[in-house]
């Protein structure tokens, strides 16, 4: 019998020339990706794990079996229900853009496993197929049955199966990165841009709020999550390394395009959960002093690694560090009705804080807060006036991300307006504006909500909008988590002086 | 959480993300002080001052009305008195209000 020294490399290297069809017709350019080139050229792709199915079955058992005791002792309804309100409110955002989001991870894995360029890359995408299936299960099975606490959890089977704006917006994210991608490009996105670079945000950020929330199922729920993107993140090095050594500009490109793609989803999904939905006093950090602790210093080292350059927009994008996902954050405030979680409003403490971490841009975040906060002083709080304290006119979305038209600053709002081949289109900043014209066969046909709702597709009738369209009931639809009710805003602003 | 239904929403509050009656030229317009655009529907017959108060009525939740307005358009400063349809805005331009003295 074979030792496991001599049949796992034969195994895992198992790779032969073709005699009854090209090579090309096994691994097309379309969906293997491009540069295409013969397998002499990748014959040398390797990671270090080198895991049997034998022992990812051993290992993943142990590692579920670590989670469903967790979950057992401390993932119970009665735990969640002691959370503060606003963490809450975090998980139900993750409940819904995490476990499907993780199910196109299976898609793109398999893509890999299928039409990577040597075998040992496709081994590890199977594994890697199998990982995002944990994800996908793991969430949807500690969240959905949280539906009997909130129904707002009922998104995490949901979100990505309606047409609500977020979801639409993710969907174009995921879609693009996963579902609709070759395995070069899929590769190089989801496991070096994405599982590399973002990853941290999830689960050395988020995973510390939650301890710090006393959230300790999240907590591990991550973190056992990430021994795996840790695993299957290796698979990118390598096909990145041989992109860069035949088309370096092509290598830069989609680096480049990735890493804003992710900026633009993660400062919203993290950005609001540090910022603004976790307690105050549970906050280790602010959204950008992590970003440039564990993401931009991190990035710019891989950067480094592969000889690829800072993209473009750096400077922009340290920039938008102190002010894009503020501006979200008071944008979907105010209209919280269009979402499925429920929102805060910072308080003189909260405000205080966040005028220290952000002191570039707070002025003018601080008057938007101050005017939302008059009007609940005018209307007075209650369930009863959610929607006197709500935004009336249609907001506006990019038609590369998909995101509210809410970048530069808001003294100065970066959208662009572009005619392309007759149709108008607008985005909300140079480098949406920039991926778009690189690949406008890609995205041009998308339609974003504010054309569907010009063309009739979509129901203009903000109450039609909502249920219709955004599936959401008067139960799900967000609203204020104290219907305005603060025992601060009774005082006057100066209070937080 | 207390409910309510959408009916009693209807009743309350005005609601149509695009007014009362559709409106030929819908615009992107940009309140300086706002954290995102709006869209606006504008009539041709409009004037500019006209349509800078839709946009500040629309915003009015996050931003208080100031005065005096500018209307900002291709990154000139047009004649308030003058009609949508004179300034030559089309469906899905955008256009910018500055607000206050500053
Ligand atoms: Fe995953
Ligand atoms: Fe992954
Ligand atoms: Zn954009």
């Amino acid at each position: 019998m074979l030792t496991r020294e001599e049949w796992l490399p034969l195994a895992r290297k198992l790779d032969w020339d073709y005699s009854y069809v090209r090579e090309d017709e096994v691994f097309p350019e379309v969906i293997s990706g491009r540069p295409w080139l013969p397998h002499s050229e990748w014959k040398d792709w390797e990671e270090s794990f080198k895991t049997s199915y034998r022992e990812y079955v051993d290992n993943q058992y142990e590692k579920d079996m670590a989670v469903q005791a967790v979950h057992d002792a401390v993932g119970r309804i009665e735990n969640v229900e002691k959370l503060a309100l606003p963490w809450l409110n975090s998980l139900k955002v993750h409940a819904a853009a995490l476990p499907l989001a993780e199910f196109t991870g299976v898609v793109g894995n398999l893509r890999g496993a299928r039409f990577g360029r040597d075998s040992a890359w496709r081994t590890m995408a199977t594994f890697g197929a199998l990982d995002e299936y944990r994800h996908t299960q793991i969430p949807l099975l500690l969240f959905h049955p949280l539906l009997r606490l909130d129904s707002q959890f009922d998104w995490a089977h949901k979100f990505y199966h309606t047409n609500n704006w977020f979801a639409v917006a993710a969907r174009h994210f995921f879609d693009e990165l996963t579902v609709g991608q070759n395995a070069i490009e899929f590769h190089i996105a989801t496991n070096v841009v994405l599982e590399t670079g973002f990853t941290n945000l999830q689960f050395v950020g988020l995973a510390s709020l939650a301890r710090e929330s006393s959230d300790h199922m999240f907590e591990r729920m991550v973190t056992s999550i990430q021994t795996d993107e840790a695993r299957h993140a290796q698979i990118g090095h390598p096909v990145l390394a041989t992109v860069m050594k035949h088309d370096p500009k092509y290598a830069q490109y989609l680096v480049d395009k990735w890493f804003w793609r992710n900026w633009r989803l993660f400062s919203i999904l993290t950005g609001l959960s540090i910022d603004y939905l976790t307690a105050l006093e549970q906050r280790p950090y602010s959204f950008k002093e992590f970003m440039e602790e564990w993401i931009i210093d991190q990035f710019l080292r891989t950067l480094d690694e592969f000889g690829l350059e800072k993209p473009w927009y750096w400077d922009l994008l340290l920039d938008e560090l102190d002010i894009y996902h503020h501006m979200i954050y008071a944008s979907a405030y105010s209209y919280r009705a269009t979402l499925w979680f429920n929102f805060v409003i910072p308080g003189p403490a909260e405000r205080k804080w966040l005028r220290q971490k952000y002191p570039k841009y707070w002025d003018d975040m601080d008057a938007v807060w101050e005017q939302i906060s008059e009007r609940w002083r005018t209307v007075g709080p209650g369930p009863a006036n959610e929607f006197a304290v709500h935004g009336t006119a249609m907001p506006t979305f990019c038609d590369l991300c998909q995101l509210p038209l809410s970048a530069g600053t808001p003294r100065k709002n970066t959208a662009r307006v572009l005619v392309h081949e007759g149709r108008k289109y607008i985005f909300c900043s140079e480098p949406c504006q920039w991926i778009f014209l690189r690949e406008p066969e890609r995205y041009a046909s998308h339609t974003d909500i504010v054309k569907r709702v010009l063309s009739g597709e979509a129901p203009a009738q903000l109450p039609n909008l909502l249920t219709e369209y955004f599936n959401l009931t008067p139960d799900t639809w967000g609203k204020d988590v104290h219907n305005g009710d603060y025992e601060w805003l009774g005082a006057r602003k100066d209070s937080a002086a | 959480m207390v409910i309510t239904s959408g009916s009693e929403l209807e009743k309350t509050l005005p609601l149509s993300l695009l007014g009362p009656t559709f409106m030929p030229v819908p615009l992107y317009g940009f309140l300086q002080g706002d954290t995102v655009g709006l869209l606006i529907l504008a009539d041709d017959g409009d004037t500019l001052e006209a349509l800078a108060r839709k946009l500040q009525a629309a915003a009015s939740l996050r931003v208080a009305a100031r005065d005096p307005l500018r209307v900002v358009y291709h990154d000139k400063i047009m004649d308030p008195a003058m009609t949508v349809a004179q300034a030559g805005f089309e469906a899905l331009d955008r256009f910018d209000v500055l607000s206050g003295s500053k």
